[in-house]
């Protein structure tokens, strides 16, 4: 028998439950009686840790534990609050976008955000456009601005 | 918990924390309370702390419960939970100390070999007892999570073979192989300290 089955067996089963080839084996191999020796001390101890009574859940430790989920109670939402949080999710979201709407509507195209913008986006026309246009020229000089309109009744009074 | 709570099928309480109901997780924490917390102590062998471990295992079941999806029993979900978050606590704990029976100092290794060689074959007194206790819960102390959390489950909490499969998500030829293997190494530690002696 191999070492390796023997001592896998020597752990699966008590001492008084060993087939007549393991003491055969146990006869023969040094090392293996030092294993079988060895393990039946642990496992003895083993066997008394096991009967050891473990502490008992104290009084009040499922309060405490539910009282423990309430307070972090966000992290497992029922129906209700899920749909609750979805909907001021929603209300945020429009108030935001509500926000931004009143902000380009309001503020004025001009100013110190908005000068620098609004002359790239619309630049002076140049003044050749002025030149090339004939309903454009200056023609002051041939046509001086009239003299205000005097009605003529009163053209007399005027220069009396 | 009244008597019309304990008709209720346990997977109805599962399905109603499901589906939000908090105080639901009542019935199902009373009912399993008592072997995490047995688990919890067995692996991490720490009584101040078994109730704050306990509380957590509890809180991250509740929070992964609709994960749970029935396949393994609930008793199984749960306590897979508690072994994954005790190893963990374990691999945290045994950063910062030595892993194996060897290393340890010299008046630990002696207290141990004392306590092993003054074991005898046949039936133990008390105070043999509590020496063969000792020994056993040091050893287990110094063994690498991976194989306390394996001895425990099978020496200690006396799971099946099947059922250690199902915590740990292994197929059971696996967790044999393991088995024999954590009981090995743990002993040939021992003796390599021996020979070093």
């Amino acid at each position: 028998m191999r070492c390796e089955k023997f001592r896998e067996i020597v752990e699966e089963t008590g001492d008084r439950d060993w087939p007549a080839m393991l003491h055969q084996h146990l006869r023969q191999c040094a090392a293996c009686a030092e294993y079988a020796r060895d393990w039946r001390k642990v496992r003895t101890g083993l066997t008394l840790l096991s009967a050891e009574p473990a502490p008992e859940p104290m009084l009040g430790f499922a309060a405490r534990v539910l009282r423990r989920l309430e307070d972090s109670a966000g992290f497992f939402p029922s129906g209700e609050d899920l749909l609750e949080r979805a909907g001021r999710r929603m209300v945020y979201a429009t108030l935001f976008v509500a926000l931004v709407l009143v902000m380009v509507l309001v503020l004025p195209t001009s100013g110190p955000v908005r000068a620098k913008a609004s002359l790239q986006l619309f630049p002076a026309e140049p003044a050749v456009v002025a030149e090339n246009n004939p309903f454009l020229v200056d023609d002051s000089a041939a046509n001086p601005p009239m003299a205000p309109s005097v009605p003529a009744e009163n053209r007399g009074k005027a220069t009396q | 918990m009244g008597s019309s709570e304990t008709e209720i099928p346990e997977s109805e309480w599962i399905r109603r924390v499901q589906r939000g109901d908090r105080e639901a997780f009542a019935p199902l924490l009373e009912r399993h309370q008592k072997r995490v917390f047995s688990l919890v102590y067995h692996l991490v062998r720490r009584r101040d702390e078994v109730e704050d471990i306990a509380q957590e295992i509890f809180v991250k079941a509740f929070r992964g419960i609709r994960s749970y999806n029935f396949q393994a029993s609930f008793g199984t979900w749960l306590s897979r939970i508690a072994v994954n978050h005790c190893y963990d606590y374990l691999r945290r704990e045994q950063k910062a100390k030595l892993a194996y029976y060897w290393q340890i100092g010299e008046e630990g290794s002696r207290a141990i070999e004392g306590q092993a060689q003054s074991l005898p074959e046949g039936a133990l007194n008390l105070e043999q007892e509590s020496e063969a206790r000792d020994l056993a819960a040091k050893l287990l102390a110094r063994a690498p999570a991976e194989d306390r959390t394996i001895l425990v489950l099978k020496e200690l909490e006396d799971r099946s073979v099947e059922e250690i499969a199902a915590i740990l998500q292994l197929r059971p030829n696996t967790v044999k192989v393991r088995l024999h293997r954590a009981r090995k190494r743990m002993l040939e530690d021992w003796k390599r300290w021996r020979q070093r002696r």
